[in-house]
């Protein structure tokens, strides 16, 4: 008789408990919800908590792709030394090629600023840029983004852009105090207003799904050559004009792909745009799927 | 020294978990989109065979950890974990004395149901070009990942049993 109430009483403990735990998980699943629903539709809002999770979660960002770096690393060392010769050959080759188009371009230069004087044209605003380190490079299935080493305290801002040389590398998304996430041109949500160098064609630069990003032209039936190089015009405000976006490497019917020049997992140190005055719009095109 | 160990085992397949969801930065840019989802086969097993050693709040917290790092809208991901979460543990009775064939099957079963909540909420949230050839191939591989992270957690089971 006891022994029977004891393993029903048993039983009836494990189905209290099992109730419980679906209770807790339901609470649990709520609480993600409610997060996620407030990440979504008070994004400017709640950028503040993400900042702060950010500049919490940069050691992580940092060791998580310690791996990958290191690879690249081992992989540089070892292709520099095994390719010294080769590689001397070749910069003495672009030395002289580069030496012939240095003077090319001051005398450019000097005859630019002759003509803007004769055409009494504004000078192009000076962009102030500071040196930033890249603490990783996050390429996921569904985001391309780079951290950096700096954020507010260093002068950086939303949607301002950033560069590599001559190389357009994104724009920023997400500050905190410390650090910062770029958003790369070959995100999906990237749209990056671009000219083509020879037909001077208009268009958007988007990221694909892989690592190309697809033109959409303003013009009907608009042509590109492979091997062009493409440039940002300068529309919209946020990317500075005449800044390379990349190459064409193939056009299938409307679609133009090309290929970023930079090399993503190369990347040590990058230029952040401070102290320019950026439109509005569009902070955060991540979370409400509209772009810039 | 002990329980420092004992502790050790207590949190590893937590341990597992994080590590399966970052392992994606070692991955190819071009594999990724049909890259296996490595964290779910863990989420599964130990739902099933043990879910006290996988607490909800650390579902919650690593999904928001990763959604931090993948600059993603926060609790994505941790809606993702406690919901297939609390769906596998709906059927965890029936789950838990079935054979290693019919679990795996049952895996690729609640692999479906997760991918495609993931699908439906970054439809919702992004404008993400959908391909259909690479989720199926996601699907895939991670249906054939299951039996290698249900090897690993596994030897680790009894022992966590035992310890707790």
């Amino acid at each position: 008789m006891l022994s029977t109430f004891s393993s029903v009483s048993r039983r009836s403990q494990a189905k209290v408990k099992l109730f419980f735990s679906k209770v807790r998980s339901v609470l649990f699943l709520l609480v993600a919800i409610i997060i996620f629903s407030l990440s979504v539709k008070y994004n400017e809002r709640f950028s503040n908590i993400q900042a702060a999770i950010l500049d919490h979660t940069r050691f992580v960002t940092y060791i998580i792709t310690s791996p990958v770096r290191m690879i690249v690393g081992v992989k540089n060392w070892a292709n520099s030394y095994l390719r010294v010769r080769h590689k001397n050959v070749k910069l003495e080759t672009k030395l002289k090629q580069m030496e012939g188009w240095a003077l090319k371009a001051h005398a450019l230069d000097l005859e630019n600023q002759q003509l803007r004087q004769l055409l009494k044209i504004a000078p192009d605003p000076k962009l102030n840029y500071i040196t930033v380190p890249v603490l990783g490079i996050v390429e996921a299935p569904y985001t391309k983004t780079i951290v950096l080493g700096a954020g507010f305290n260093k002068g950086i801002k939303l949607r301002q852009p950033v560069v590599i040389g001559q190389h357009i590398v994104g724009r920023i998304v997400e500050v905190s105090e410390q650090t910062a996430r770029v958003l790369l041109i070959q995100d999906v949500n990237s749209h990056v207003p671009v000219i083509l160098e020879r037909s001077k064609i208009h268009g958007i630069a988007s990221g694909d799904s892989d690592s190309y990003l697809i033109i959409r032209f303003f013009e009907m039936e608009a042509k590109a050559e492979v091997g062009e190089l493409v440039f940002t015009s300068g529309i919209g405000g946020i990317y500075p004009k005449g800044y390379l976006i990349g190459q064409v490497t193939y056009q299938k019917g409307e679609i133009v792909g090309i290929k970023s020049l930079v090399q993503l997992n190369d990347l040590e140190y990058v230029h952040v745009f401070v102290g320019t005055e950026l439109p509005m719009e569009n902070i955060r095109p991540l979370h409400n799927g509209k772009g810039t | 020294m002990k329980s420092l160990k004992n502790f050790f085992f207590l949190v590893q397949p937590s341990l597992y978990l994080f590590i399966a969801s970052f392992i994606f930065v070692l991955l190819p840019n071009n594999l990724l989109h049909m890259s296996p989802d490595c964290s779910f086969p863990f989420i599964y097993f130990w739902t099933i065979f043990k879910p006290e050693v996988l607490p909800l709040f650390v579902l919650l917290s690593i999904g928001i950890m990763i959604d931090s790092v993948q600059g993603l809208p926060l609790g994505f991901h941790s809606v993702l974990f406690l919901f297939s979460s609390m769906i596998i543990l709906y059927q965890r009775n029936f789950l838990y004395h079935q054979s290693f064939s019919l679990v795996w099957l049952f895996f690729s079963l609640f692999l479906i149901i997760y991918k495609a909540l993931e699908q439906l909420i970054f439809k919702s949230i992004m404008d993400f070009p959908f391909s259909f050839f690479d989720l199926v191939m996601s699907v895939l591989f991670t249906i054939f990942l299951y039996p290698l992270c249900s090897r690993i957690s596994y030897s680790n089971l009894k022992r966590v049993i035992n310890l707790s």
